[in-house]
């Protein structure tokens, strides 16, 4: 074989090998003379291959024809003729695979152009240029477009998924060229199919885009059409792994464009709310498929039972935090980017406590209470003016409800636990004061300041904001106790108290009948049991693990109309579910908070005082009550209002799941309670669902059917519209809540009424002696005007046209 | 039972009566016709069935044996019209519970004799309009005289009472008419300024009556406010 450089006839073999394909011989040769190396194909003599030309003339398949386009296409470009050859030898056995011995002439161009797609983009335009035969800018144009795909490519962090991208700020729009290989790796990596398949699988999803002509195609839409491709070829294990989780055009416009009814602690629709609600959307769903086993996730989706904060998968539920702790070591938290020392003013300490609770909110789903607020406010408040004092309350009370940033617009859900005197186990405790620093004094010193500071506080929360409207947040929770009655000072602070419930509803009365009571949010609340925690109130917190709902009314469904037994056992099994449900999501929550700078990390972590500041071994495990009253009314046809029958079922039911609860709590030791669940979508959902599954339940659910707003009873309440006077609701009810430990509450729904604050404080003082309630509330309803801001009592009521309710 | 209508029974109020847990008797009959009145199937006696009073006067007894209630209130219409009202009124005390009623002053010799015998721990009296309008608000002519005397009776007893006024746009002019009000009643311990709600009216035209702002009350109330222990806008 001649040299091609210098036409010497002496040249040797360096090395042989044969293509992938096995159908040639590769010799590299070295001229002797000139040392330039070189290569020769050898290759069976095949069949001959003829081409059918646009005008129907054929002539044989010419490879040199092939190559002589190609190397034009490629000529200044960085593309070795080792690599033309490779090309013309996968068009060559590609064509000879089709086993037709005649083939248009057009097929080999797509074919040709197809490979130098994948080659170097310059050669593909030039090549495709001449074959389309392109007459003006704009031909040319599209099929430049056709190299582009649209792709979201996630910055900052590359092993995120691409699902984050949707809600991460961190994401930009990146336009690259289209990779059949990347199809190929992703199907490898992400579904485990092997190479071969993968390929197979990429080149007829390749196939299908270039031949429909599209010009610009999403990473979702070749996703689904890899979806598509691996239904078809019967892989459905591989498509769960290979699926996107990801929102519909149409139902992402509904969030972007209107307000998200899913939750009622957002104020008013912002972009933050949006990226919330987006992010919901996705968690929830990354939630079912990827965190919970498929029973159950099934078991949520059936309505069997209700996982709270399903968009929340990330994050541990509800809390309770010590402002000793900020007041000790002032703030030093990961996601603060600098580090405070311990408070010496009173403002100051506001301000670290209103960052700590925005940096706080983003590691918990549900709520942040903050106990014994006004005692340990009490030491910086030593001979300071009532003036100033009352300045305080209203910067507290006004910064926590405004913030509304740290949590994708949701406003801080934040409760003051307020005391009108000190606790006889605290008054011996020390006091930590101004600068992290203990004063030497016991809290038992504190009294007098403690009583200022709840008056003030009291005040604020009487006055309303500068357009009277109440402060939904922060929540104030009043502790009562014997002495609230027997104390002259903390009797007139109770009257107070009453006053603000007469006037607004804002007073959450909470009866201390435990020893130590530490409650949080709405109704949880916890005996604390750990001396250590009230020896060192620096270490005083609490975490809700995760709240799971049971449907009661469906658990009697699928036990059958009168079966009691049935509908226990079958109770007792979602609770099982919700057990399990527990400790998939504390194992998913353990990997968070374990890793070092994980997602976690800050509520893993040993904290400033030496133990973790979330102990899962310790939190507690919720389990959330819903429709009782319906679940007795379809077992034996009557609401628990009814019949004092009904009622006896109804607690029979509870102490069930009192038992149920005690058992689950001793085989897996973890704590484990019953919670009466806050309203929320729980109720609306099982309603919903069941009115599908269970057609009977029409008869049961509440609310309307035609305007599509069913619900079930919340908890183990009596029907909101239940013709049951006051005494009964309170004392009848109350009964419930020592089965139901982790928190109930009683409303007393007033209406446009306005009881005086001394009815209010006769029904309080009954209450506490005549029940066995753990708190109760009164609750107006209110009209805000749109036009006038002014405050009305009473739902829909107006001055003029246009109504707001609160 | 004959000269004693029951026609509404509701337990466990709060609102009644200021300070106490009450269960509510509603009586029938009504010798006014006032347009704006809310429970016009009140005023007739035989427009809705009567309750037994044997068996309402049982679970009343029932329950003054809980800890809970403290009093029993008694509206209508107008109770003082009933002549079994005296009797009704000794059972209840009789059980240990603090009697109230509502009344609209027409009938001051009925209260005196209440009082006087004992029968009432508090009164709340409607003062509906200043004297000139007071036939349009009860919808008939009215002999002030009465409405006076029982003013004074109530001011000049040894029982808890409060007087109220409902400003109904049309008869009441806040401004002007409240601080005559406040004189027709002057010496008294309370005075509730209440707002008209244009819901089920005995006169339909009533329906659609727009309320004065609550401002407009609150301005009228602060003015007189001084006169009384309590004056309050509700």
């Amino acid at each position: 074989m001649k040299c091609p450089y210098c036409q010497s006839p002496n040249t040797r073999v360096v090395d042989k090998r044969a293509s992938e394909d096995m159908k040639a011989n590769r010799r590299r040769r070295e001229c002797l003379q000139c040392k330039k190396r070189f290569s020769t194909y050898e290759r069976i003599e095949q069949v001959k291959l003829t081409i059918v030309k646009k005008d129907k003339r054929r002539e044989p398949f010419d490879r040199e024809k092939v190559k002589k386009g190609i190397v034009k296409a490629c000529e200044k470009r960085p593309i070795s003729s080792e690599e033309i050859e490779d090309v013309i030898d996968e068009i060559e056995s590609e064509l000879r695979k089709n086993e037709e011995l005649e083939i248009e002439a057009s097929v080999v161009g797509e074919l040709v152009m197809e490979k130098l797609r994948g080659l170097d983009e310059v050669a593909y335009i030039r090549y495709a240029s001449v074959y389309r035969r392109f007459t003006d800018i704009a031909s040319f144009e599209r099929e430049l477009e056709k190299l582009k795909v649209v792709k979201e490519v996630d910055v900052k962090s590359r092993d995120s998924t691409e699902l984050l991208l949707m809600v991460s700020a961190d994401t930009r729009e990146e336009i690259s060229g289209w990779d059949r290989t990347k199809i190929t790796a992703a199907l490898v990596k992400e579904a485990g199919l092997n190479r071969a398949d993968a390929d197979s699988v990429s080149i007829e999803v390749e196939r299908k885009i270039f031949a429909s002509g599209i010009g610009v195609i999403s990473v979702d839409f070749i996703r689904s059409l890899v979806d598509n491709e691996l239904f078809t070829r019967g892989y459905n294990t591989k498509l769960v792994q290979q699926k996107t989780i990801g929102i519909p055009t149409f139902d992402l416009k509904q969030l972007i464009l209107s307000k998200s009814k899913e939750n009622s602690n957002v104020v008013a629709n912002n972009p933050e709310a949006v990226n919330l609600a987006i992010a919901e959307a996705i968690l929830k769903k990354f939630a079912l498929q990827e965190l919970f086993s498929k029973e159950v996730a099934n078991a949520h989706r059936k309505g069997m039972i209700y996982l709270h904060d399903l968009g929340f998968p990330v994050r541990v539920y509800c809390s309770a935090h010590s402002l000793e702790y900020i007041k000790k070591y002032g703030l030093n938290l990961l996601n603060l980017s600098t580090v405070s020392n311990p408070a010496n003013h009173a403002d100051t300490l506001t301000g670290h406590l209103n960052t700590f609770l925005a940096s706080m909110q983003a590691y918990y789903a549900g709520a942040l209470g903050l106990a014994y607020l006004n005692i340990f406010y009490a030491p910086y408040f030593v001979g300071v003016p009532y003036k100033q004092i009352k300045q305080e309350a209203q910067r507290l009370i006004y910064s926590c409800s405004q913030n509304a940033f740290s949590r994708g617009g949701q406003t801080l859900f934040v409760d003051f636990n307020i005391h009108l005197g000190i606790p006889r186990y605290l008054k011996n405790i020390p006091a930590i004061g101004p600068g992290g620093k203990y004063t030497g004094k016991n809290y038992g010193e504190y009294e007098k300041e403690t009583q200022l500071f709840a008056k003030a506080l009291m005040e604020v929360w009487l006055e309303g904001d500068s357009e009277s409207k109440v402060f939904p947040f922060p929540k104030f929770d009043l502790h009562i106790d014997q002495s609230s009655f027997d104390d002259p000072e903390q009797y007139k602070l109770l009257e107070l108290a009453c006053k603000i419930s007469s006037e607004n509803g804002s007073t959450y009365f909470i009866f201390d009948r435990d020893e130590i009571n530490l409650s949080m949010c709405c109704r949880l609340k916890t005996t604390i049991t750990d001396m250590y925690m009230i020896e060192h109130p620096e270490s005083m917190r609490y975490c809700g693990f995760q709240n799971v709902s049971i449907n009661l009314p469906q658990a009697a469904y699928r036990a059958g109309k009168g079966n009691v037994k049935k509908t226990i056992e079958e109770i007792r099994r979602a609770m099982d579910l919700a057990m399990e449900a527990h400790l998939e999501k504390k194992e998913f929550i353990t990997q968070l908070m374990t890793q070092e700078n994980g997602t976690l990390w800050q509520i893993g972590m040993i904290a400033e005082d030496g133990r973790p500041y979330v102990d899962l071994e310790k939190a507690t495990y919720i389990i959330g009550v819903i429709g009782l009253n319906e679940c007795v009314q379809y077992l034996i046809d009557e609401e628990q209002h009814d019949s004092e029958k009904a009622y006896k079922l109804g607690l029979k039911i509870i102490a069930g799941m009192n038992l149920k609860a005690k058992a689950l709590q001793k085989l897996h030791g973890l704590t484990v309670t019953l919670e009466e669940t806050p309203g929320e979508s729980a109720p609306f959902k099982f309603a919903r669902t069941d009115l599908k599954e269970y057609p009977d339940s029409i008869h049961y659910v509440k609310g309307d059917i035609d305007e599509g707003s069913i619900y079930y009873t919340n908890s183990a309440h009596f029907a909101a519209d239940a013709p049951i006077d006051i005494i009964d609701r309170i004392s009848k009810q109350g009964k419930f809540n020592t089965l139901i430990e982790s928190g109930s509450i009683t409303h007393i729904f007033v209406g446009e009424q306005k009881p005086s604050a001394e009815s209010i404080m006769n029904l309080v003082k009954k209450t506490w002696d005549n029940t066995q309630s753990a708190q109760i509330v009164f609750s107006p309803e209110f009209t805000v005007c749109r036009d006038c801001g002014q405050v009305s009592r009473g739902f829909g009521r107006s001055t003029s046209s246009s109504v707001q309710g609160q | 039972m004959v000269g004693l209508e029951i026609k509404g029974y509701k337990q466990g109020s709060i609102i009644e009566w200021s300070g106490l847990i009450v269960d509510s008797i509603f009586l029938a009959g009504c010798d006014f016709r006032c347009p704006f009145c809310h429970n016009p199937d009140l005023i007739p006696l035989d427009a809705v069935k009567s309750f037994d009073t044997n068996e309402i006067l049982a679970e009343i007894e029932k329950r003054s044996k809980s800890k809970w209630l403290d009093g029993v209130s008694i509206t209508g219409g107008e109770p003082s019209l009933s002549k079994r009202l005296p009797d009704f009124l000794k059972i209840i005390k009789g059980m240990g519970l603090k009697t109230k009623i509502d009344t609209n002053g027409n009938h001051p010799d009925v209260i005196q004799k209440l009082i006087d015998d004992k029968l009432l721990d508090y009164i709340a009296m409607d003062v509906k309009a200043i004297p000139e309008k007071y036939h349009l608000a009860a919808g008939k002519k009215v002999n002030i005289k009465n409405i006076l005397k029982s003013i004074k009776i109530i001011i000049d007893s040894d029982i808890d009472y409060e007087f109220r006024t409902t400003v109904v746009p049309t008869i009441i002019d806040p401004e002007h008419d409240i601080p005559i009000i406040a004189e027709m009643i002057k010496g008294a311990k309370r005075l509730y300024i209440q707002q008209f709600r244009p819901l089920k009216c005995l006169d339909k035209e009533f329906e659609k009556l727009q309320p004065f702002r609550l401002g407009i009350l609150e301005d009228a109330c602060e003015k007189i406010k001084a006169n009384f222990e309590v004056c309050e806008v509700r």
